[in-house]
């Protein structure tokens, strides 16, 4: 069922580029959104929850909104995506998505990691209390992908790359560093259960298209904006033969 | 990677003063589809124009990702298309200083195919098509192998038999029309150029294969090992190359056992009779096909295998014999290329197909979707 909303959601910031409206697409998780935010910061987004299908609901969804906006796509200055991690195929889907968007409408990209979107979503809600925010998400295979974010005067900045990992490993570097964190994400449960000393659950948020849009129309992924490209964090499953038989 | 040069032999990208939009010239050769292929290891994009003009051609080649692994890696696939496409999209129209709104048409591979990279060239289809207000053609890849004849034979009319050869595919089928296939064969194990890149494979020959196979076997004695000949004489108009891998197999298990190892010569030896073994089973279903397929239509050989020299001189040699006009794409058109959806895009959106945004990408897509599947399809992959 695609759940759909219409709100005045005008930033608080400054915006990027006065007179231009921001689109956003995410599909890196289990679901697919896409929003758009005006130029006079109205918001309107689509989002539909499914394991698979992206590639088949995201572009008609865009389209959606674009109408419901009323929005021409050359009214765009930039084009908000997450690069993931997450699924390997959603994170593609939706960077072919933005890329293509952005190159058909003259617009920017601006694509920021699933994990830095999901803490600067928590941030926003929650006040500054001195702890750190752990971003992370479930990996299966029994690992998360994860990051650290701590709060300081300039805003959100990442304590450490993003990495896949095993809980306990997560919970070595928290043990190292005295670290306290809210988490949040997919993996926040999984992290909390290994390390309840450390841990404590962070706002419930999602990393979808609305919330992208919004952060992106304040100009608040700046310092987090990275090249169009999917973050994978996993190399790709593949071997490599051995010997030819008749080499 | 590797960015190819414009291919020396496609028809020369005209002045592109003649294409200033909304009819500035006298005649425009409308439409002009830009077309995109992701569908295995070639990224690959191009301008195409209803006079049959190849307006701009952009490929970047993965055989250097995929050699290590002697054999494409679907994963591997899908990260590099995402890498190069929308790049190769912008140097296309710029090249002939074209903008996304001078094209007729937005053209992409659909499937079959890899599904990871069809996902990737079809989602920046649709948004290219959404964003400057384009249709959207959805190809069936094998549809643009079997049209591709005609992008460079004005005079190739329908209906023609096609045997289409690839790493992918090995069939029959009668090109009646745009969208109107009947498959007379096809294979019921495994594709010809696979057939070929697992011969390579055994040998160590690297990837891909079927060159490295065609070279060697250039230089090698087809007459010192007898290898079977699946299907040949067989009624039906099917292909099975699994048991023809495996005799080889045994045949380079004893030369191995009685010498320790194979010499250039010995590899050499197999892989001649191997191509001729293979080059007997298409000219045997071919010349029968050629019997029962429409009477006085031309054969066409199209796919990747379409490139191999030898196969190409047996089957215009069987096109002779039966009295029939036989056409093959140049090499560039026979592999996985841009060109070739751009052009299947041309003669589509002119009939007038169009395709939804939520059009969805096809692991596999068999041509002739009506017909009953043949038996032994049910393998993984789309190789019938």
């Amino acid at each position: 069922m695609t759940r759909r909303g219409a709100t005045d959601a005008r930033p608080r910031g400054p915006v990027p580029r006065p007179g231009l409206a921001t689109l956003a697409v995410e599909t890196t998780g289990p679901a697919c959104s896409a929003a758009v935010i005006d130029a006079q910061g109205r918001l309107v987004w689509r989002a539909e929850a499914m394991a698979r299908g992206h590639a088949e609901a995201l572009v008609p969804m865009v389209a959606a909104v674009m109408a419901e906006a009323g929005l021409p796509f050359d009214a765009l200055g930039r084009v908000a995506v997450t690069r993931g991690p997450g699924s390997f195929t959603g994170a593609r889907v939706g960077l072919a998505a933005a890329r293509g968007l952005a190159l058909a409408a003259g617009a920017e990209t601006l694509a920021v990691s699933t994990l830095a979107l999901l803490a600067l979503a928590a941030a926003d809600v929650m006040p500054d209390d001195g702890r750190a925010i752990l971003a992370a998400i479930d990996a299966r295979r029994n690992s998360v992908y994860w990051q650290r974010f701590d709060r300081g005067p300039q805003g959100l900045v990442a304590a450490g790359p993003a990495e896949e990992a095993a809980p306990g490993r997560v919970l070595t570097h928290l043990t190292d560093t005295r670290v306290a964190a809210h988490a949040v994400g997919s993996g926040a449960a999984a992290l909390i259960a290994t390390a309840p000393e450390h841990l404590t659950a962070g706002p419930d948020v999602t990393a979808d298209a609305a919330t992208l849009a919004r952060l992106a129309a304040a100009g608040r992924l700046a310092d987090h904006a990275d090249t169009p490209r999917p973050l994978y964090l996993r190399p790709p499953d593949a071997k490599r033969p051995g010997r030819a038989l008749l080499a | 990677m590797t960015d190819t040069a414009t291919p020396a032999d496609r028809p020369a990208a005209p002045d592109p003063e003649a294409h200033t939009p909304e009819g500035a010239g006298p005649v425009v050769p409308r439409p002009i589809v830009l077309g995109i292929e992701t569908s295995c290891d070639e990224t690959a994009v191009a301008l195409v124009d209803g006079a049959r003009r190849v307006l701009a051609h952009k490929l970047v080649s993965q055989i250097e990702d995929h050699a290590a692994y002697g054999g494409v890696v679907p994963e591997i696939a899908a990260r590099a298309h995402i890498e190069h496409l929308d790049r190769l999209v912008k140097a296309a129209l710029d090249d002939v200083g074209l903008a996304l709104g001078d094209v007729d048409a937005v053209a992409a591979t659909a499937g079959p195919g890899l599904i990871g990279g069809v996902m990737v060239g079809l989602v920046t289809a649709k948004a290219l098509a959404l964003a400057a207000g384009k249709p959207l053609v959805a190809v069936n890849h094998l549809e643009a192998h079997a049209l591709s004849p005609r992008l460079t034979e004005p005079d190739l009319d329908f209906p023609y038999l096609l045997l289409l050869v690839s790493g992918g595919h090995c069939q029959i089928l009668v090109v009646e029309g745009v969208g109107r296939y009947r498959r007379l064969g096809s294979t019921i194990d495994d594709a010809v150029g696979e057939a070929f890149d697992k011969t390579a494979k055994l040998m160590g020959l690297g990837y891909p294969g079927g060159p490295a196979v065609e070279r060697l076997a250039a230089a090698g004695d087809p007459t010192r090992f007898d290898l079977p000949r699946p299907f040949v004489g067989d009624r039906s108009l099917n292909f099975s190359f699994s048991g023809l891998k495996s005799a080889l197999r045994r045949q380079g298990e004893r030369l191995l056992a009685e010498q320790g190892g194979l010499s250039d010569a010995d590899k050499a030896d197999l892989c001649a009779a191997f191509q001729a073994a293979v080059a007997d089973c298409l000219a045997d279903r071919v010349a029968r096909a050629l019997d029962r397929g429409p009477a006085g239509a031309a054969l066409v050989v199209a796919g990747g295998v379409a490139a191999n020299q030898a196969l190409r001189a047996r089957l215009a040699q069987v096109a002779a014999d039966a009295g029939r006009t036989f056409q093959a794409p140049p090499l560039w058109l026979c592999t996985d290329n841009g060109a070739m959806v751009a052009w299947a895009g041309v003669e589509r959106f002119r009939l007038g197909f169009t395709d939804p945004l939520d059009v969805p990408a096809r692991p596999r897509w068999p041509l002739d979707e009506a017909g009953a599947p043949v038996y032994g399809s049910g393998r993984k992959g789309a190789k019938a």
